[in-house]
C-alpha cells in the first residue's frame, strides 16, 4: 500500500514554470545584496565578540590556574634547591619513597603538586645522615614545602597574576563596552566623569558647536523631547554627525526612539544619511523591526 | 567541509555563533528563490528590492532565536510572506503591493490587464520569462501565492497551508486551479 503523495505530482504546467523562470534574467540588485551581507556580516561580527566577552572569563580562570601552578612549581623547585641547606636531618621511614619521586623534583613539572605527606615526614628525625640521604630526603621536604608552604608563598604572586588578569578583563570590557555605545561615550567624560566640567572655562564657538551637536545626538537617543528642541534651536546642523557617522536621526532610530525621530525629520533631518558603515536609518530600523519608525522615515522618503 | 555541503539549519547554527560565512551561504543558497517568490507576487522591482533586504535582515536578527523545528525554507518563506502582508497593510505609497490583501490587484495584473501592454505585447516578445510573468499576474492572489511557495519553496500542501493560515484541502484545491490556468495562459502565450 503506497502513502498518497504530500502535494499533487510535478506535472506540465510545472515544467513549464521552471523552464521559463531559468530564461527570467532577474536578480536582486548588486547594492541589495551587498546590502544584506555587510549587514549579516555586520551582526556576525557583534555576536562573535560577545561570544568572546562571555569566553574571558574561564580563559581567565585558566590562566590564573597556570599561574598558581606555575608558580607553586617555581617555588618548590627553589625550595629542593635550598631546603637541603636548612633542613640536615633526613627523614626516617618517609625517605623510602623519595626516589620514585626524585625524577620528578628534577623535572620540576607544573602540574598540580603530589598529594601532601604527612607533615611528619618532613621533620628532621636524624642529625647524623649522609649526603646522598640527605639528596634523597630533598623530594620528602619538596613534597613538604609544597603541601605547606609553597601555596603560601605562591599566594601573593598569583594573586598578582589573577588580578592582573582582572585588571585585563575589566580594561578589554570597558574598552568594549564604549565602543558598542558611542552615544555613552561621549557622555561619559564629561557629565559622569568629570566635575571640572561644571567650571570649566568659556569654550570657542567650535567647541560650542560640537557641544551643542552632541546634545542633540545625546538628547535624540535618549528620546528627551525638550532637550532635543532646546538644542534642535540651538545647532545649526541637524545631521551633525559623530565619531561614526551618526546623525541625531541614526541615534534616536537604533535607541527606538519614534517621537525623536519624527521631530527630527520635520526639522529637516536627512532621512537617507548613512553612517561611516553605510547603513541608513531606514536599514536600521527595518533591522530592528522599529515599524513605527520605519513608518515615518518611509513618509519622509527614506530609502 | 565545505560551507555549501552543509544543511541550512547547520548554517544558521553557525550564523547564530557568529560565523558571518554560514549567512553568506545561506543567501546565496536562496537569493533566487526568494527573490522570484517575492518579485512575482508584488510585480515591482523596487518594492521587491526592499522587500528582499528586509527578509533577510530579519533572518540576520533572528538567527539567534531560530530554532530547527522546522525546516529552514519554511521559516525563511514564512518571513518574506509575513514581510509582503506587512509591506499591503502599511500601504507605501511607492508600493504597488496590496497583493495578499484579497482586494486591489498588483500592478503586473493591472499591467497586463491594459490591451496595449497585456498578452498580444507579450506574445510579440516571444519571451518566456515575460509571459511566464504575465500569465502568472492573472492568477488569483491566492493561487499565485500557493503555487509560488511551492514551486519556489519546494514547500508540501501541509507547509503552505501552515503559512497561509488556509486549510489543506483548501491549499490543494488552488494549487490545482492554478496549475489548470498557469497551463492555459502559458499555452495562450506561446
Amino acid at each position: 500500500m503506497s502513502t498518497p503523495p504530500p502535494f499533487e505530482p510535478p506535472d506540465d504546467a510545472d515544467e513549464q514554470y521552471r523552464r521559463a523562470s531559468e530564461l527570467d534574467p532577474s536578480r536582486p540588485s548588486e547594492a541589495t545584496r551587498r546590502a544584506v551581507l555587510d549587514h549579516g556580516a555586520r551582526l556576525a561580527a557583534e555576536r562573535a565578540r560577545r561570544g568572546a566577552r562571555r569566553g574571558w572569563p574561564l580563559a581567565g580562570v585558566t590562566l590564573k590556574w597556570q599561574a598558581i601552578v606555575g608558580t607553586a612549581a617555581a617555588a618548590a623547585l627553589a625550595a629542593v634547591m635550598i631546603a637541603p641547606q636548612f633542613l640536615a636531618p633526613t627523614a626516617p621511614s618517609g625517605s623510602q619513597q623519595a626516589p620514585a619521586a626524585a625524577p620528578a623534583a628534577k623535572e620540576a613539572p607544573p602540574e598540580p603538586a603530589p598529594a601532601p605527606a604527612p607533615v611528619e615526614s618532613a621533620r628532621p628525625a636524624s642529625p647524623a645522615v649522609n649526603a646522598p640521604e640527605r639528596a634523597r630526603m630533598a623530594p620528602g621536604a619538596r613534597r613538604a614545602l609544597l603541601g605547606e608552604s609553597a601555596p603560601v608563598e605562591a599566594a601573593p604572586a598569583a594573586r598578582a597574576a589573577s588580578d592582573a588578569v582582572t585588571t585585563r578583563q575589566l580594561e578589554q570590557g570597558a574598552e568594549a563596552r564604549i565602543v558598542d555605545t558611542g552615544a555613552r561615550r561621549e557622555a561619559a567624560p564629561t557629565a559622569a566623569n568629570s566635575p571640572v566640567a561644571a567650571v570649566a572655562p568659556p569654550r570657542s564657538a567650535a567647541a560650542q558647536a560640537s557641544a551643542s551637536a552632541d546634545g542633540l545626538r545625546h538628547a535624540a537617543a535618549a528620546g528627551d523631547l525638550v532637550a532635543l528642541k532646546g538644542a534642535l534651536a540651538d545647532t545649526g546642523d541637524v545631521d551633525a554627525r559623530d565619531a561614526e557617522g551618526r546623525t541625531a536621526l541614526m541615534l534616536a532610530t537604533l535607541n527606538g526612539q519614534a517621537d525623536a525621530v519624527a521631530v527630527l525629520l520635520a526639522h529637516g533631518a536627512d532621512p537617507s544619511g548613512a553612517d561611516a558603515h553605510g547603513t541608513t536609518p531606514l536599514q536600521a530600523a527595518v533591522a530592528a523591526d522599529e515599524r513605527e519608525i520605519i513608518a515615518v522615515l518611509r513618509r519622509y522618503g527614506a530609502r | 567541509m565545505n560551507d555549501a555541503d552543509l544543511s541550512d539549519e547547520t548554517l544558521m547554527a553557525r550564523y547564530a555563533r557568529g560565523d558571518a560565512g554560514a549567512f553568506t551561504a545561506l543567501y546565496r543558497r536562496h537569493e533566487l528563490r526568494i527573490w522570484r517568490y517575492i518579485e512575482r507576487n508584488v510585480g515591482s522591482r523596487a518594492t521587491a528590492e526592499e522587500l528582499m533586504q528586509e527578509v533577510w535582515f530579519a533572518v540576520a536578527r533572528d538567527a539567534e532565536r531560530y530554532r530547527p523545528t522546522a525546516r529552514f525554507t519554511t521559516w525563511l518563506f514564512t518571513i518574506a510572506r509575513n514581510r509582503m502582508v506587512d509591506a499591503a497593510r502599511a500601504s507605501r505609497p511607492h508600493v504597488s503591493l496590496d497583493a495578499l490583501g484579497h482586494e486591489a490587484e498588483p500592478m503586473v495584473e493591472r499591467l497586463t490587464a491594459d490591451p496595449r501592454a497585456g498578452p498580444l505585447a507579450a506574445a510579440e516578445a516571444r519571451d518566456q520569462a515575460v509571459a511566464l510573468r504575465q500569465a502568472l499576474a492573472r492568477l488569483p492572489l491566492e493561487q499565485r501565492d500557493a503555487l509560488l511557495l511551492q514551486l519556489e519553496g519546494d514547500l508540501s500542501v501541509e507547509e503552505v497551508a501552515a503559512i497561509t493560515r488556509a486549510s489543506f484541502e483548501t491549499v490543494k484545491s488552488r494549487l490545482r486551479y492554478a496549475r489548470t490556468r498557469l497551463r492555459e495562459l502559458l499555452t495562450e502565450y506561446a
